[in-house]
């Protein structure tokens, strides 16, 4: 029962990775041409934080069964 | 039932059913919002949108910044100081250990000028702080 939970616990951090992922991806390509006041820097470089945060997210997963498994070993 | 009705108890369900679980609640909420934008045809994008206008806050700096400060007191030797010289105050009262934790987070207080975010400061390092100072 622990082993299903764990899987579908990680199939939802996943999956809300890729949601960060590529919506993040796709605001920030919208978010490239406009300008932040005072800075002048593109939007985009905020809205990067969601796509890079997808990714560390799956890191995270990835890294929490590894560590898990060599636990077990 | 309404649209929203069922919006709503679609939220609240999959929010419980996940948490129920063992999905981390962070996951859980993002899980459940998602699938309710999904179901009322709102765009996610708004999602991803109020995802980084919610945390574009100077406000919420204070977080990684109080932390950060938590490191630097401890890697700096503050804190054993700190519970070395309560310990000296109260330490050797019935109970001393509990009454050093208590009199390190008012000086704590004092410095940082809140008093719950001395959980930041040295919540992390208290057993070895404690280990260190012999409690």
């Amino acid at each position: 029962m622990s082993f299903v939970t764990d899987i579908l616990s990680a199939v939802c951090v996943l999956g809300f990775s890729i949601f960060l992922i590529v919506y993040g991806i796709k605001l920030a390509q919208s978010g490239a041409s406009n300008n932040m006041a005072g800075i002048n820097v593109p939007y985009a470089f905020m809205y990067s934080a969601l796509p890079v945060t997808g990714v560390l997210n799956i890191f995270a997963v990835l890294g929490h069964w590894v560590m898990g498994r060599k636990e077990k070993k | 039932m309404s649209t929203a009705t069922i919006a709503t108890i679609l939220l609240l369900g999959v929010f419980l059913v996940l948490v129920f679980l063992r999905v981390p609640v962070v996951y859980a909420i993002g899980v459940a919002s998602l699938l309710d934008f999904f179901y009322l045809g709102i765009n996610p994008m708004q999602m991803a949108l109020k995802f980084v206008s919610n945390l574009n806050s100077y406000t919420l700096l204070a977080v990684p910044f109080f932390i950060l400060m938590g490191e630097l007191m401890s890697a700096g030797g503050i804190t054993d100081t700190l519970i070395a010289f309560s310990k000296e105050l109260v330490g050797w009262m019935h109970g001393g250990a509990a009454m050093v934790n208590v009199v390190a987070s008012f000086f704590f207080g004092g410095i940082s000028g809140s008093s719950s975010c001395r959980l930041c400061l040295s919540g992390p390092h208290r057993d070895q702080d404690d280990g260190r100072a012999g409690l």
